[in-house]
């Protein structure tokens, strides 16, 4: 190309990328904030961080330098759970791409400039460099508390915590690439570059078990005795360092592969997940998420013969095998919970675990509660089939607690067994009852119909109207009690009273939805 | 009270503090009768069937069904009264004939007769072409007959209708109406909340109208 042609391209892009500026101000000026608006949102995010964020962060920090959250850290830091985690943000953050990639607009912007002359790097650009920054601010973040906690208890040098940091940082952006490499994937190339992974991690998980380990990084770096590479090494944090430069050059190439239909199908996807969670209305925001089912529909799901139990079984079990991606999603959360459940059990900080175990089980269940939630739905709402309400959710109950408890307990047992956390008979109780407590939310959630008009009642308090909270709470209230149940389950070995008074919410509040149904 | 009606409505009215969202009603309606509720938009005529269909209860007056009172979750009123009045809750991982399947089922102590049952009902409605797709891949009109659909495939002494011609053509309405033109003939009493011309003369007899307060 000559030196002309160079010229007439940069002036071009150059013109491009002016027209798509002024668009974007045009776009932006929309709302009309004027200065009074703009100074009340500055002065609700101050607040918002003042009264939320700071209390959080100080509880965090609390938590992280407590004898039980240093210990948490040490273990992590000392074992695989470095590698575990990485790896599992990487992956996920491939997954999370297929449904919410980084180069995101509004729609309409989607389909405007996005049909425009500008490029995808253009038009996308922006937003791509922003999720990166996000994701390797949040991973440096989460790194550089750990490590400052670690620092603060004597664990670790000043230098240590800056490298991991910025390791962490490294790390962010090839999540971040990774991410938008789940947007561009499509089909078995997606199906691939997750299961191939997911593969290796099993089997370097059985193979850091029984396998002769001396994985290190650098000459320097192996831990006596203990085979476990030291991640803090020059040459590990060089490799990241390096990952994540040539990451950076390949967004570029990813932005041009981006399929603007698909952009803008997921753009769609993300504002109504967005209105809905702004209505507090969650369930709605899940399923805008949720495959639709499309495989195996000649498949009667039916039976022709045998008691109603069986056919509904039989429709459950093929409902399910119809979004197999879902499903597929449900029996990944499934089997990590199982394999968390063993480490809540065991681990000084356990009741942290515990939370995350139950809340991986109460969103892995999701996809084997289809039924359950129909029929819920049913009972609300009037009469459809020939038998009670009662008998109908009973029918629908039995196929996923099955699958549920049959995944959770066989997962949590041969986790146990691999990794050799807790007694495998208390690991595989605690995977049933979290289960348990898992579909029972669920079925508590499915019943709970629209918001109660009460709860728009103003609460007035010195500190200003609270009804929001109470919406919030409603709003929110299976995924509180999964948390506390987990919680729960974990301090199982200690005391069962929390675990039956979870029990008894859950029952409570059920028998009382059922019955205002 | 009003006798001799498979339906009884003595001074029916529903209101929601200063809201009337149905005046007083009374009207009987005789066995294997079709009754058209006719009214202007918020003179409740969904009210009225949100009552028959037991989901909404009365402030005033007095309803039965069969001669006994309304309540939903008595097995015997379920069996004897049968409803669409809006979109049902489909279950999405169903497809149309396997849904229609589950419910028949549930009704009919027969698996033949229920199979049959459901595959006679997306026939006559002109969906059986359309049997093996889920719920989201339905346009509007196609839901509307589905929801019909799973309303009728079930045994039921009444039916009752919420606007039954709501997105649909003049053709798939007038297999609506020879569906419900068969049901009538075999004995099962119609109420039907209605703006349609077509339904109206199709079904010109018993007559309910509902002035907005």
């Amino acid at each position: 190309m000559s030196a002309a042609a160079r010229r007439a391209a940069r002036t071009a892009v150059a013109g491009q990328t002016g027209n798509l500026r002024r668009a974007l101000e045009v776009w932006q000026a929309r709302a009309g904030r004027d200065i009074g608006e703009r100074a009340y949102r500055a002065y609700m995010w101050v607040l918002a961080v003042l009264i939320l964020c700071a209390p959080m962060a100080r509880m965090l920090w609390l938590g992280l330098t407590s004898d039980a959250g240093i210990d948490l850290l040490e273990s992590v830091r000392s074992g695989h759970g470095i590698i575990w985690g990485v790896g599992a943000v990487w992956l996920a953050a491939f997954g999370v791409g297929s449904l919410r990639g980084p180069a995101m607009r509004p729609p309409f912007l989607v389909y405007a400039l996005g049909g425009g002359p500008a490029s995808r790097t253009q038009v996308f650009g922006g937003p791509v460099v922003r999720s990166l920054a996000t994701v390797s601010g949040v991973v440096g973040a989460v790194v550089l508390a750990g490590y400052s906690a670690l620092c603060a208890a004597g664990l670790a040098s000043v230098s240590e915590v800056i490298v991991a940091a910025v390791a962490g940082v490294f790390v962010g952006m090839i999540a971040g690439t990774l991410w938008l490499a789940g947007q561009v994937s499509q089909g078995w190339m997606r199906v691939a570059a997750i299961a191939v992974p997911a593969v290796t991690l099993v089997v370097v998980a059985v193979w850091l078990r029984f396998g002769p380990v001396v994985v290190t990084g650098g000459g320097d770096t192996l831990s006596a005795g203990q085979g476990i590479p030291k991640l803090l090494g020059i040459v590990p944090v060089t490799v990241v360092g390096a990952l994540a430069a040539l990451c950076l050059g390949v967004i570029p190439v990813l932005l041009n592969q981006l399929s603007l239909p698909k952009v803008l199908a997921q753009s769609q996807r993300w504002q109504s997940a967005v209105r809905s969670t702004q209505l507090l209305d969650l369930s709605q925001s899940a399923a805008t998420y949720q495959g639709a089912p499309r495989w195996f529909r000649k498949v009667p799901a039916v039976s022709r013969s045998g008691g109603l139990g069986l056919v509904f079984f039989r429709r459950s079990a093929v409902g399910l095998v119809r979004a197999p991606g879902r499903t597929m999603w449900g029996l990944l959360c499934l089997l990590a919970a199982a394999a968390l459940i063993g480490l809540s059990l065991s681990t000084p900080a356990g009741w942290v675990v515990g939370a995350a175990t139950a809340l991986l089980t109460f969103v892995g269940v999701g996809p084997f509660t289809d039924g359950l939630r129909h029929a819920a739905s049913v009972a609300l709402s009037g009469t459809m089939y020939g038998i009670s309400d009662e008998k109908l959710v009973a029918l629908h109950l039995f196929f996923p607690l099955a699958v549920i408890l049959l995944v959770l307990g066989v997962g949590a047992l041969c986790v146990g067994l691999i990794v050799g956390t807790g007694n495998p008979v208390t690991t595989v109780i605690a995977a049933a009852i979290t289960g348990i407590i898992a579909v029972l939310a669920r079925v508590n959630n499915a019943l709970k119909g629209f918001m109660p008009a009460r709860l728009y009642v103003p609460v007035i308090t010195p500190m200003g109207d609270l009804s929001a909270l109470n919406r919030v709470l409603w709003a929110i209230d299976a995924v509180l009690l999964v948390a506390v149940g987990g919680i729960a389950v974990a301090l199982l070995p200690t005391t069962p009273v929390p675990l039956l008074a979870v029990f008894a919410v859950l029952l409570l509040v059920g028998a009382r939805r059922w019955r205002a149904r | 009270m009003h006798n001799g009606g498979v339906i009884s409505l003595t001074n029916l009215a529903v209101t929601e503090g200063d809201v009337t969202l149905l005046p007083a009603t009374s009207i009987a309606v005789p066995r294997g009768a079709a009754l058209i509720v006719r009214g202007a938009n918020g003179a409740g005529k969904s009210t009225l069937l949100r009552v028959l269909a037991g989901l909404t209860k009365p402030s005033s007056g007095q309803a039965s069904i069969g001669g006994a009172a309304i309540a939903a979750k008595n097995a015997t009123f379920r069996a004897r009264v049968a409803a669409m009045i809006g979109l049902p809750p489909f279950a999405p991982d169903l497809t149309m004939i396997d849904h229609l399947a589950l419910v028949a089922v549930t009704w009919w102590a027969d698996r033949k007769v229920a199979m049959s049952k459901a595959r006679d009902i997306l026939g006559d409605l002109g969906l059986d072409a359309l049997g093996q797709r889920f719920a989201h891949e339905l346009s509007s009109g196609q839901l509307q007959l589905f929801a019909l659909a799973i309303a009728l495939v079930r045994p039921a002494d009444v039916v009752l209708l919420d606007e039954p011609e709501q997105r649909l053509d003049p053709d798939r309405l007038a297999r609506v109406i020879a569906v419900l033109k068969e049901r009538q003939r075999t004995g099962t009493t119609l109420v039907i909340a209605t703006h349609s011309p077509a339904l109206m003369e199709a079904f010109a007899g018993t007559e309910l109208v509902l002035e907005a307060a």
